[in-house]
């Protein structure tokens, strides 16, 4: 049976992407896809066509065992990067499953899946960031719509998305959880406004975005009217799913990298580097399998692995810095790449719910320990 | 929990509660009970074929096993016995060292267990000393690494070692041109690494559990130290850590190779070490008493870490 697949899955690859050449030490390691401006309109464009293909030809949702198969597969050839769709596959999409109305899930599933249209998250606010639910941004019905008035922030992939997953307040009387609301908000319509928020790496791949009197059918509402908190929970689960158990964050070929930067350096021998390359490969093989783990509950298995992933990256930050020396700290030509992934860094703790966050819902509701005040 | 896990925690509940782990310690193992362990549940030859009169069960079985003593701080010498002589045995060149000592190891009516340390050997004859050795002082059939071989030694000096961790015996070995027969060359460090972490992993999960048990019940401020989110990060990285190490050390034991065997060695022994303190430090001043029974486990974790290699030098290994 598997092998089967894996032979259908291979005749699929070799039709469709060539096979993936040589890195060399001087290539990108960035943590945060950054796509640079000039390269976004193609790099959106291939990542729909590749998500299409997968889409028709049945690879592009795959249980555990399959997955994992194909994402070995995947290791062995050139892959357009699917990052620009990645909020709306794995964030809206589940959400919209989940909650959805049989219309709403009909009018948006399909398009999202196969790629055709692109998602952003519209849920942190200014006041609103782990304390996610006292978000402020209010919707007013008026007849069949909601007119929608507010500011989000950190929506990665805003300026390209079609669609806005926006966490919205509809009843300000209700306590703050019960007063919410999920709507699909055109990020075309009048009133959207999406400006770029630089980022400490340089680069702008998230956004501000403005919402006044915005007009969303109510028929774009995902789950029911002040239900928007279980629905936002679903979109949050599977973005730590996502983030966490696939470690797809870190460059899986991380420690070779560095690896061959000592050889580069004659460091290849040197016992200190050595543990400390070993020290960070535990580290990553520590978060992926824990991400794997069939027998723990996989909400506490996402929160841990990212947790593990984090620990890596700082590891692996460290080892780059006594690898590289002062080519981390100036362009000499040579090793200058890896501060992208040391900008980067930080961001992975901040993203997908903080470290902290993290440690609070695995003491909380794994552990049993006693609730934060909310 | 799998069956086997469940039958060896039941066994350790039952004759192994803290109390008895007290009263044994620095004394050494109940040899009783090790027949027990070895007749009653046939787990000293859990790891030997059937041939040999054992249970024919791979590293995986092992690891569980592991877990369950480790968890319970057993001071039984399946490590020593079941796992490093009996694996030694397995990979040697020698049929009749396997059809002598296997049945034996399996039944319980001897242990053995693995010497390596500076010991030299010329014309047949082993010189040297090798410290610590697990169970050095009790075991019967010594098999001892030296120059590029395995050998069966006849016996040797012996001298028990006061210990950091008194629930696990250790002993010094003094070879003074004893006679020793080869039966192979240097084995395998894979399933005693495997299973040791396996066995920290276990350590581990309990001193994790302890901590946290403590956290929900202490009051202080009126609140219990648990709701504070001081106390409450600090547990939940303890379950991170303990989770990560369990994974690691089922990946060594269902995958033995090397690399994961050292991975999993280095990587248990320091979460273990991790917890363990924590351990201490989240029950605060009866943490560092004798009668409570963190310090026991922050011994166990000390004394583990360094056994069959430190954390750095399998760090290097894999780098």
């Amino acid at each position: 049976m598997t092998e089967a697949f894996v032979r259908a899955a291979r005749t699929f690859l070799d039709a469709h992407l060539p096979p993936r050449a040589p890195r060399s030490a001087t290539d990108r390691v960035a943590l945060l896809e950054e796509i640079d401006s000039a390269r976004e309109a193609e790099t959106l464009r291939a990542a729909k066509r590749w998500q299409a293909l997968l889409y028709d030809a049945g690879f592009a949702e795959l249980d555990g065992e399959r997955a994992r198969e194909f994402a070995a597969l995947l290791a062995e050839y050139e892959v357009p990067d699917l990052q620009p769709l990645l909020v709306g596959l794995h964030i809206v999409a589940p959400a919209i499953r989940e909650h959805g109305s049989a219309e709403l899930k009909a009018r948006y599933l399909p398009r999202l899946l196969r790629g055709e249209l692109t998602a952003c998250q519209l849920f942190s606010e200014p006041d609103a960031g782990s304390d996610l639910a006292a978000v402020r941004t209010r919707a007013v019905r008026e007849g069949e719509d909601w007119i929608v008035t507010g500011q989000k922030v950190w929506s990665s992939g805003a300026h390209h998305a079609d669609l806005g997953e926006a966490l919205v307040r509809t009843d300000p009387d209700a306590p703050k959880h019960a007063g919410l609301t999920l709507m699909l908000v055109d990020m075309r319509a009048p009133g959207v406004e999406v400006r770029p928020l630089r980022q400490m790496t340089g680069g702008a791949s998230f956004n501000e975005v403005f919402l006044t009197g915005v007009r969303v059918p109510d028929a774009d509402r995902i789950g029911p009217l002040n239900g928007g908190w279980k629905a936002a929970i679903t979109s949050l689960s599977s973005e730590r799913a996502a983030l966490g158990g696939a470690v797809d964050a870190v460059p899986p070929d991380l420690v070779e990298r560095l690896a061959e930067q000592a050889r580069r350096r004659g460091l290849a021998g040197d016992p200190a580097i050595l543990r400390r390359l070993g020290r960070l490969r535990a580290a990553l093989a520590a978060a992926r399998l824990t991400g794997q783990r069939a027998d723990l509950d996989p909400a506490a298995a996402a929160s841990i692995s990212k947790l593990l992933v984090n620990r890596a990256v700082a590891q692996a930050v460290e080892t780059a810095s006594a690898v590289l020396g002062p080519a981390l700290a100036a362009d000499t030509g040579d090793g200058y790449a890896w501060t992208e992934f040391v900008l980067g860094s930080p961001a992975l703790r901040i993203a997908g719910g903080t470290d902290e966050i993290q440690r609070s819902i695995l003491a909380e509701r794994h552990l049993g320990l006693p609730r934060d005040p909310r | 929990m799998n069956e086997l896990r469940a039958l060896v925690r039941a066994f350790c509940a039952d004759t192994l509660p803290m109390s008895a782990v007290r009263e044994r310690l620095g004394a050494g193992y109940d040899p009783a009970l090790w027949r027990r362990f070895a007749g009653e549940l046939g787990l000293a030859g859990l790891a030997v074929p059937e041939e040999y009169g054992g249970a024919g069960q791979t590293l995986a079985e092992v690891g569980d096993v592991q877990m369950e003593l480790g968890r319970a701080l057993a001071g039984l010498p399946f490590l020593s016995s079941a796992v490093l002589a009996t694996y030694a045995l397995l990979g040697c060149d020698d049929e009749d060292a396997r059809k002598t000592w296997l049945p034996r190891l399996a039944s319980g009516e001897t242990t053995g267990t693995l010497v390596s340390g500076d010991v030299r050997v010329a014309g047949g004859r082993l010189s040297g000393t090798a410290a610590p050795v697990l169970d050095g002082a009790t075991a019967g059939l010594l098999l001892v690494v030296a120059g590029d071989g395995l050998y069966v030694a006849e016996d040797a000096r012996r001298i028990r070692l006061e210990s950091l961790d008194a629930t696990r015996p250790l002993a010094s070995l003094t070879f003074d041109g004893t006679e020793a027969r080869r039966i192979g060359g240097v084995p395998s460090p894979v399933p005693g690494l495997a299973a040791l972490a396996a066995e920290m992993a276990g350590g581990a999960r309990r001193a994790m559990e302890m901590a946290v048990e403590y956290a929900k019940v202490r009051e202080q401020f009126g609140r219990p130290i648990g709701a504070y989110q001081a106390v409450k990060h600090a547990c939940a990285e303890l379950l991170v850590d303990v989770e990560a190490a369990a994974s690691l050390a089922a990946w060594a034991c269902a995958e033995p190779g090397a690399e994961a065997a050292s991975t999993a060695k280095a990587y248990c022994g320091d979460a273990f070490v991790r917890v363990a303190t924590e351990c201490v430090q989240i029950h605060g001043g009866i943490g560092f008493t004798w009668e409570h029974d963190a310090h026991l486990y922050f011994k166990r974790a000390h004394a583990s870490r360094v056994l069959l290699g430190t954390s750095e030098e399998h760090y290097e290994r894999i780098g």
